[in-house]
């Protein structure tokens, strides 16, 4: 079953929020475009695991203007309404606009774009000559040379650079040279032969030379100070140790502030050239602060992240909500601004929050880590080894929910529900001092749960894609281009997982009196069922051993177009749980003390 | 052990031959040139003065291309000299360069006593006392100068 109605939050779906400019009212109102009155009870049956009380719903009665078909929906849902849920939304939030405004206009996004390593100095080099001037030898190698010069000088910034030529006189002429001059970046490296004396010391090692031929000195054109030489050696020598440790190099006289232009060096020696560039682009890459340009964390992927961001820039890191979750060229997923796994929906702050309580040294969360719960039926102790909830004793075939430990008879499709539900059970029981403990308590319990969840799917994911591949290949003939399907599904499982381990995270520290929440957990509920449908079925065919091997590599194949089809509802769900934490985040709706 | 450079034999002996004023230098072992060991007078005009303070000196393999490893071994109270004797001056880190000798070294560490840089402390709680309370401050290095460089003098 491909449950397409319930996913509130995408942009083309059901349920809105859209502000009124000019009574300035709430309304909340379902598209009318999906028609299917199943999908509305689908809905409804949904709605009523998280939608708030009965007076909230009349106060946003009153207050909104309804179609028919949704007042109806609503007054079903008020019949239904059998969760008497505590949590009142108090109307004053909706009182301020941009509690309510679901898509402001998004100055919280960066910009990025990914490059090859290989692309990027020639964009970097276009984009620069249509800064500075068209010059006729553009296409030169050493002017090139000083470009990347002016760039890895420049924190590969070309705002900084377009910024150092404003304040530069206006001749068009020669602007780049009139930067690299500001950085004091236009020398040459001489190599001296001629001198006047018969022999002289090289201040460096003290060996007195006299063979001019043999040993030549070397110096800076642009360097006054005629004691700052050295031999050929010596300033090779020099050369080397520095390259690895800066990107620019100052003339080897002591506290001497020449720096020595890289076109030079790399007339010395194209290998310092490289080395020097090299290291220049490292320094930005592990620079955390500088976010304008970034690499892959992954570690043989050799990508570039550019974005528009800048130093001075009023974008703020604490609230920019897009970095979580970028995608290389090669499928890496990762946070921007972290350089970690992506973590989306959580925020980098509040993920560091997150695993500062887990490391607080709760003793008593070692029985959450524990793996191994008791079955309800006959307290064998039964450890998951398996993505999936629906646990079967393998001593007394009772069949049982792992996360809310009840017969798996009425889970059903929407089996999800017994997280929610269980976290209010709790709550009500304890008092107040427990309840914060309780509630990090339960979403950490789900957070290692999806951890754990993800690890074991990723296990599958191998035996899969290296056995069933090959299999596969040989028996039909296939190519491994129309079996990429099973590797696509695999990959969006467990970056789903991924999501669905950090959105628990998220949760935490949500103010859960707001609809956003609802809506949140409505649609991470959404994701999960989704997740454990597909996870299973993969499942099924990697474990269902009373099948001969090729019986089940047809099953695979029959399964296709299904798993065709959940790939891409996994992708929207993901990006509908990420949006929605999103807005979350954006509109202040999180807790952070 | 590896021929010694040039430069080591001929700044050594330099050192001795015509020592830095205020300073003295003795190689403790004659076979390693590389291991030498240095008194220095604290400069006049600050807290230090009158003090004499053992540093130790040791040139590494890859010196000059590398900065020679200084330690003072008198324990001193000052922002850029922490409790083993380790300095922070940016000619003994990143503004090394091979053109500086054991001799402008040193001077620059007799400079450092005399004028410390508590903008770029080693030690964070004296180099706030030298900024808000140089009195004080003041005070507890001439102390420490009276307690612990003092008493070589009189060996």
């Amino acid at each position: 079953m491909v449950s397409t109605g319930t996913d509130f939050y995408s942009n083309n779906n059901n349920f809105l929020y859209s502000s009124d400019e000019e009574n300035d009212d709430v309304e909340i109102m379902f598209d009318d475009s999906s028609d299917e009155s199943s999908h509305i009870d689908d809905t409804s049956n949904k709605l009523q695991s998280f939608l708030p009380n009965k007076n909230k719903l009349e106060k946003l009665a009153s207050i909104s203007s309804f179609s028919t078909k949704n007042t109806h929906v609503l007054v079903e849902l008020l019949k239904k309404d059998k969760i008497n849920n505590e949590i009142a939304v108090s109307h004053r939030k909706f009182k301020n606009k941009n509690d309510y405004l679901l898509f402001p206009n998004k100055q919280n996004f960066i910009n990025y774009q990914i490059l090859e390593l290989n692309n990027l100095l020639s964009k970097y080099n276009n984009e620069l000559t249509s800064i500075l001037c068209d010059k006729p030898d553009n296409s030169l190698e050493e002017y090139k040379d000083r470009l990347i010069s002016l760039l890895a000088t420049n924190s590969w910034n070309i705002f900084q650079i377009e910024k150092k030529l404003i304040n530069l006189p206006t001749e068009k002429e020669n602007r780049e040279d009139n930067i690299l001059s500001t950085t004091g970046l236009l020398n040459d490296i001489i190599i001296i032969n001629n001198f006047d004396q018969d022999a002289l010391d090289c201040p460096i090692c003290c060996e007195t030379i006299t063979d001019f031929e043999k040993t030549s000195f070397i110096k800076i054109t642009n360097c006054d100070d005629s004691s700052h030489i050295a031999c050929k050696d010596c300033y090779i020598t020099y050369l080397k140790s520095n390259i690895s440790e800066t990107f620019s190099i100052n003339c080897i006289g002591g506290a001497c502030k020449t720096k020595i232009s890289y076109t030079s060096i790399k007339k010395f020696n194209e290998t310092f050239f490289n080395n020097l560039i090299k290291f220049s682009l490292l320094q930005c890459f592990n620079d955390l602060n500088n976010l304008a340009i970034n690499s892959c964390p992954e570690q043989e992927c050799d990508n570039v992240i550019l974005t528009n961001y800048q130093d001075d820039s009023i974008i703020d890191l604490t609230t920019t909500v897009n970095l979580e979750s970028v995608s290389c060229l090669n499928c890496h997923k990762f946070c921007l601004s972290c350089k970690k796994e992506s973590h989306s929906p959580i925020t980098c702050i509040l993920l560091k929050k997150w695993f500062n309580k887990i490391n607080e040294g709760n003793e008593s969360l070692n029985w959450v880590l524990n793996n191994t719960q008791p079955c309800p039926n006959c307290d064998v102790d039964i450890e998951k080894i398996d993505g999936c909830n629906h646990m079967k004793c393998g001593f007394c075939k009772y069949e049982f929910c792992w996360i809310c430990n009840k017969n798996w008879e009425g889970h059903g499709g929407s089996f999800y529900d017994c997280m929610n539900k269980r976290d209010m059970d709790n709550k009500k029981e304890k008092n107040m001092q427990n309840q914060s403990f309780t509630r990090f308590r339960n979403y950490y319990k789900f957070f290692i749960e999806s951890e754990n969840n993800m690890l074991l799917d990723m296990r599958l994911f191998n035996n899969l894609t290296s056995k069933k591949l090959n299999n596969l290949s040989t028996l039909f003939g296939m190519s491994f281009v129309e079996l990429e399907f099973l590797n696509d599904c695999l990959r969006e499982l467990i970056q789903a997982r991924n999501m669905i381990k950090y959105s628990f995270a998220l949760l935490y520290f949500m103010d859960q009196s707001h609809n956003l929440f609802y809506i949140f957990t409505h649609n991470q509920m959404s994701l999960f069922s989704k997740i454990d449908e597909v996870s299973e079925l993969l499942l099924d065919i990697n474990m269902d051993s009373t099948l001969p091997n090729s019986k089940r590599d047809i099953k695979v194949l029959q399964m296709k177009p299904y798993l065709i089809q959940a790939t891409s509802m996994l992708k929207r769900l993901q990006q509908n749980l990420s949006k929605c934490g999103q807005d979350l985040v954006e509109k202040k709706l999180v807790i952070y003390n | 052990m590896s021929i010694l450079p040039k430069r080591i034999i001929k700044e050594t002996k330099n050192l001795i031959v015509d020592p830095v004023p205020g300073m003295k230098t003795e190689i403790p072992d004659e076979d390693n040139l590389r291991y030498l060991t240095v008194q220095m007078e604290g400069p006049g005009n600050s807290p230090y003065q009158g003090g004499v303070f053992q540093l130790e000196l040791y040139l590494p393999e890859e010196y000059p291309m590398e900065p020679p490893k200084i330690r003072f071994l008198t324990p001193v109270y000052h922002p850029n000299i922490d409790k083993l004797g380790r300095i922070c001056l940016d000619v003994l880190k990143d503004h090394w360069s091979p053109a500086f000798q054991i001799r402008t070294v040193l001077l620059s560490i007799q400079q450092l006593l005399g004028t410390p840089n508590p903008d770029d402390p080693l030690l964070s709680d004296i180099a706030e006392l030298c900024k808000n309370d140089n009195a004080k401050y003041c005070e507890i290095a001439k102390e420490w100068t009276l307690k612990y460089a003092a008493e070589k003098k009189k060996e």
